[in-house]
């Protein structure tokens, strides 16, 4: 897979404080990947958010999004035609009264033709399922309507690569299932790679690879299989592991030896079904 | 015994206009006292306008709010005493701290109601303390604070006026894991140390599980499931009809139940589960 972000020794500290918020940090993210970053409040994984599409720039160290280091001002506007950004409260990211005349800000501002931008939103609005709110006023919008909206926008200026900080950390179950789906299909659909930083481990479960950040370091990097293994180290650094495997491994302690890592409750009912039946 | 209970609620937003929605159809719910009560419902269900019925913040269309047996709505009095008994924290509170100084937002609520300048001193050196902050934030400004530092504050705002009624809309709503815990931790707390209700909304069932006494469940402007922890949570299958998530080891027991395993009713906790499992393992044979 091409590597299409890359962090070199990167350190971060905001002007009026002291401590030093990324430090120095190496992490690369690849082409067509869905990567989740996990971390509690202060790990350091919205600061590296920003710092990926120069809406921050290192320290020290550098950035290269798509070949072009983030410290040169020259290089922003071509980051960000790579690189779109969704946020976490759907409420301060729209700016139009129309959906998809919120969606056709981006791709307005690129300059593009007018019969292109129409084709553009109305294909990204199909596919975030929201085509049919093309015509309403986005504060008429559920929170995760709201957030898929902002996701059309991102698409509507087809950027390889979006970047979502915990943006689902203001919807309820059912807003944060319909991005999630939707931020799956673009991947699948459209090979976008996919940069999501979260809190919910039931999201990072879904994703190819799922880096952990603590106290601005990498503290794990792998698939959600290997990483999530890691159960004590996890929760001493106050994130939580998927339920079914806690219980895996709470059986495994009294003689129960469930095997693989079950991540879901699927994952978790095929190991007991395969367990049973060796047992006889 | 109830210390707050409304009957027949009737609320509609809008009205008169072609947004018209009915957001309560018909509630009656008693709060007792001492009790934790978690409020549960997928987005637009009413909970929330539930909750703002309960300090007269939103007046029914019809029906009532009783807090001590007496309508609050019989005189200015009466209304006056619901609001500062009855405790209510809005989502995202940090978004309402205006003072200058950490120590002048807690003690606005308790300076509005008339303490003497000592009493208001103690309350707000006790609040700080509930919500796991030191003293020393005291002089901060509350601006400064980091997102889940102001939301304790703001919490704090409100504890203040020692409410025998709390309620926090959505209180672990954008927290990382920690902090979610520690603000659990806090209502419990509260609830243990006071002896006074707390009524929550929350979305993550796990959470509820870990705290509350009792769960309510509403539906389309509707009370669609009431009762202990117990009794809510084992009917999973109900819970998902309403559009809510179960936790996570209810989906697991619901699986395993459909795949033929016969484990009885559907628990909800790792430990809970765990039992379960042995004691049906035991059963077919040695583990």
């Amino acid at each position: 897979m091409d590597k299409i972000i890359e962090l070199k020794n990167v350190s971060f500290r905001y002007s009026d404080e002291e401590t030093e918020v990324i430090k120095n940090l190496n992490l690369d993210f690849y082409e067509g990947q869905f990567t989740c970053v996990l971390g509690h409040n202060g790990s350091g994984k919205s600061t590296m958010a920003k710092l990926i599409n120069a809406l921050l720039v290192p320290t020290q160290g550098e950035v290269i999004s798509y070949g072009f280091k983030t410290s040169d001002e020259a290089n922003e506007i071509k980051i960000r035609r790579n690189i779109g950004m969704v946020f976490q409260n759907p409420d301060n990211q729209i700016v139009a009264t129309i959906v998809e005349d919120d969606v056709a800000f981006g791709p307005e501002n690129l300059g593009i033709p007018r019969e292109e931008i129409r084709q553009r939103v109305d294909e990204a609005l199909k596919l975030v399922d929201m085509y049919e709110y093309r015509k309403h006023e986005p504060h008429r919008l559920s929170g995760g309507q709201k957030q898929r909206v902002a996701i059309a926008g991102v698409i509507a200026m087809k950027t390889g690569c979006i970047v979502l900080d915990e943006p689902t950390a203001m919807l309820d179950p059912k807003g944060r299932r319909e991005v999630m789906d939707a931020l799956l299909k673009l991947k699948n659909d459209l090979g976008i790679s996919i940069i999501l930083v979260t809190h919910f481990m039931d999201e990072a479960v879904k994703a190819d690879r799922v880096v952990v950040m603590n106290d601005g370091e990498v503290c794990l990097d792998g698939t959600p299989a290997d990483v999530f293994t890691n159960t004590e180290l996890l929760k001493s650094i106050g994130l939580s592991v998927p339920k079914p495997l806690e219980l895996a491994i709470e059986l495994r302690k009294s003689g129960v030896n469930i095997g693989g890592t079950p991540l879901t409750a699927e994952d978790f009912v095929k190991e007991y079904k395969e367990f049973t039946k060796n047992r006889g | 015994m109830s210390v707050l209970s409304v009957k027949n609620l009737i609320y509609g937003y809008s009205k008169g206009t072609p947004f018209e929605k009915g957001a309560l159809k018909g509630v009656s719910v008693d709060f007792r006292k001492g009790e934790i009560v978690a409020v549960i419902g997928h987005t637009g269900s009413g909970k929330s306008t539930l909750l703002q019925h309960l300090n007269g913040l939103l007046k029914p269309d019809s029906g009532e709010v009783l807090f001590d047996g007496k309508s609050i709505y019989e005189s200015k009095e009466t209304l006056r005493k619901c609001r500062f008994n009855v405790g209510l924290c809005f989502q995202y509170p940090e978004q309402q701290l205006f003072e200058s100084t950490v120590y002048k937002d807690i003690a606005f609520g308790p300076t509005n109601m008339g303490l003497s300048a000592e009493e208001i001193k103690k309350r707000v050196h006790s609040s700080i303390d509930y919500v796991g902050l030191t003293e020393d934030y005291l002089d901060k400004s509350p601006f400064d604070l980091s997102g889940g530092e102001k939301r304790r504050v703001a919490i704090a705002g409100v504890i203040s006026m020692e409410p025998k009624v709390l309620i926090l809309d959505e209180p672990t709503a954008g927290l990382d894991p920690l902090g979610k815990n520690n603000l659990l931790k806090l209502i419990k707390d509260y609830n243990e140390q006071t002896g006074n209700t707390v009524i929550f909304v929350s979305h993550n069932m796990d959470d509820v599980a870990l705290v509350a006494d009792r769960v309510i469940v509403m539906n389309d402007g509707e009370v669609a499931l009431d009762g202990t922890v117990d009794e809510v949570y084992s009917q999973g299958e109900k819970l998902a009809s309403l559009g809510l998530d179960v936790p996570e080891i209810t989906s697991v027991f619901i699986e395993l139940n459909n795949a033929g395993f016969d484990l009885g009713h559907t628990e909800y906790t790792v430990e809970g589960a765990k039992n379960a499992i042995l004691n049906s393992l035991s059963k077919g044979g040695a583990v």
